[in-house]
């Protein structure tokens, strides 16, 4: 018997495998679209990067303020993922970029649906327009992300808020397309947490472990 | 006391002992070839997720000296690099570069003329390219079992041509899935063919 121990220990430990955490909690991430159908329903917008659209191509302007902070996000986020999931890459030519981010305000609506996705720190605050097409369910490209200051003047905190910021809007150009009801996340509203959270980031890997209702469309 | 367990027991009491070279020579291998190995993680996120290295072309540097009664002690270094591939729900995707080194002691011995068995042990360091997903927080250096045998045949003065065919077994996890929740590990089995030139001097 007890030169059996050895061998069931080997077996044992041949036949292991990584046992996975529980995974709760994740916040809603998907906007309901009351201007959604012809019908006048509500369309279900879920959106995420498709595996061949990896690296997502992310244009900032060189020199500009925000370059170091989505740098950061983009790090932030792919970092809260195992399996490579999202990807991004900064790209000098924003002809090609999918995700274009401005240092300016969010210029009025345009002639195509909208969701216009908006936070709002204490010193700057952040939109992410996605344009989309109803009838073929795609998501326009590219995406447009705006963080700029609320003043004039350059308040001590405003680099912290472009980081902040920066992080919440790349998070909705990834498909987190709602906004957390916890202050401890940073996809809320009006974010405060510099870093993403556990629900961040099983949010996420829920964002893309899940069937999308649009797809992104009209690469550059 | 049966005729392998004595030679073994000599082997060992020789590298304990510090016993040198008999009459055979100490020798130096160079050796090219490829590995294969199985998953390092499988997972089910919505459905089933596979993180596997390609085959991986590998090169190994084995430093050998003679510790009496034909058995060897291997000193070896291997270098490999290849693709991390993962497979998530049916589709597949590149991660980039992940660069194993090894390091391992092996004890070699005779089974026939040109055929001898090696097992032994030692340590296998991943490198990836980028510290992302699993190995967002370290490189993981693992412990491994190794065993395989050797084909060798004389091809001039001095010199070996040699074939290897070794099996290494680890576990594989990192300090990130540690981190995040993970638990437990992944057992890792590699599969490698190489060969050789074997210099003795």
């Amino acid at each position: 018997m007890r030169r059996l121990i050895p061998l069931v220990c080997v077996v044992f430990a041949a036949c292991s495998d990584l046992v996975s955490p529980l995974r709760t909690n994740p916040y809603e991430y998907r906007i309901f679209n009351a201007k959604g159908p012809a019908s006048g329903g509500v369309d279900t917008v879920s959106f995420h990067w498709p595996r061949a659209f990896l690296p997502v191509r992310v244009w900032v302007a060189p020199g500009d303020v925000l370059r170091p902070h989505i740098a950061t996000a983009i790090a932030r986020w792919q970092g809260a993922f195992l399996y490579g999931e999202f990807r991004a890459t900064m790209v000098d030519d924003s002809s090609t970029a999918d995700i274009v981010v401005r240092n300016t305000a969010a210029p009025a609506g345009g002639a195509a649906p909208v969701v216009e996705l908006e936070a709002f720190a204490a010193e700057c605050r952040g939109e992410t327009d996605l344009f989309y097409d109803l009838p073929t369910k795609t998501v326009l490209l590219p995406i447009r992300l705006y963080v700029f200051p609320r003043f004039a003047n350059t308040p001590p905190g405003l680099e912290s808020c472009y980081r902040v910021t920066a992080t919440h809007e790349l998070g909705h150009a990834l498909g987190l397309l709602a906004h957390s009801p916890s202050a401890s996340d940073v996809m809320y509203l009006d974010p405060v947490l510099d870093g993403i959270s556990d629900r961040d980031r099983i949010t996420a890997e829920t964002v893309y472990h899940l069937r999308p209702t649009y797809a992104p469309a009209n690469r550059r | 006391m049966p005729r392998t367990r004595s030679h073994l027991l000599l082997a060992c009491a020789a590298i304990l002992f510090g016993v040198g070279p008999a009459s055979a020579q100490a020798s130096v291998r160079l050796s090219a070839g490829a590995t294969m190995g199985t998953d390092l993680a499988q997972d089910n996120l919505g459905g089933p997720i596979t993180l596997k290295p390609a085959v991986a072309p590998t090169i190994a540097l084995a430093v050998i000296h003679p510790v009496g009664h034909g058995y060897r002690l291997l000193l070896e270094g291997q270098f490999g690099s290849s693709t991390l591939k993962v497979t998530d729900n049916g589709s597949k995707d590149a991660l980039g570069a992940l660069r194993t080194l090894g390091v391992v002691l092996l004890l070699d011995g005779p089974i026939a003329t040109r055929l001898r068995w090696q097992a032994g042990a030692g340590a296998l360091m991943y490198r990836p390219a980028e510290q992302q997903g699993l190995f967002l927080e370290d490189s993981p250096t693992r412990w491994l079992l190794v065993a395989g045998a050797t084909w060798s045949q004389s091809v001039a003065a001095g010199i070996d041509l040699v074939v290897t065919g070794r099996y290494d077994f680890s576990t594989f996890t990192t300090r990130h899935l540690d981190t995040i929740g993970y638990s437990q590990f992944t057992t890792v089995q590699r599969g490698g063919l190489f060969l050789g030139l074997e210099r003795s001097f």
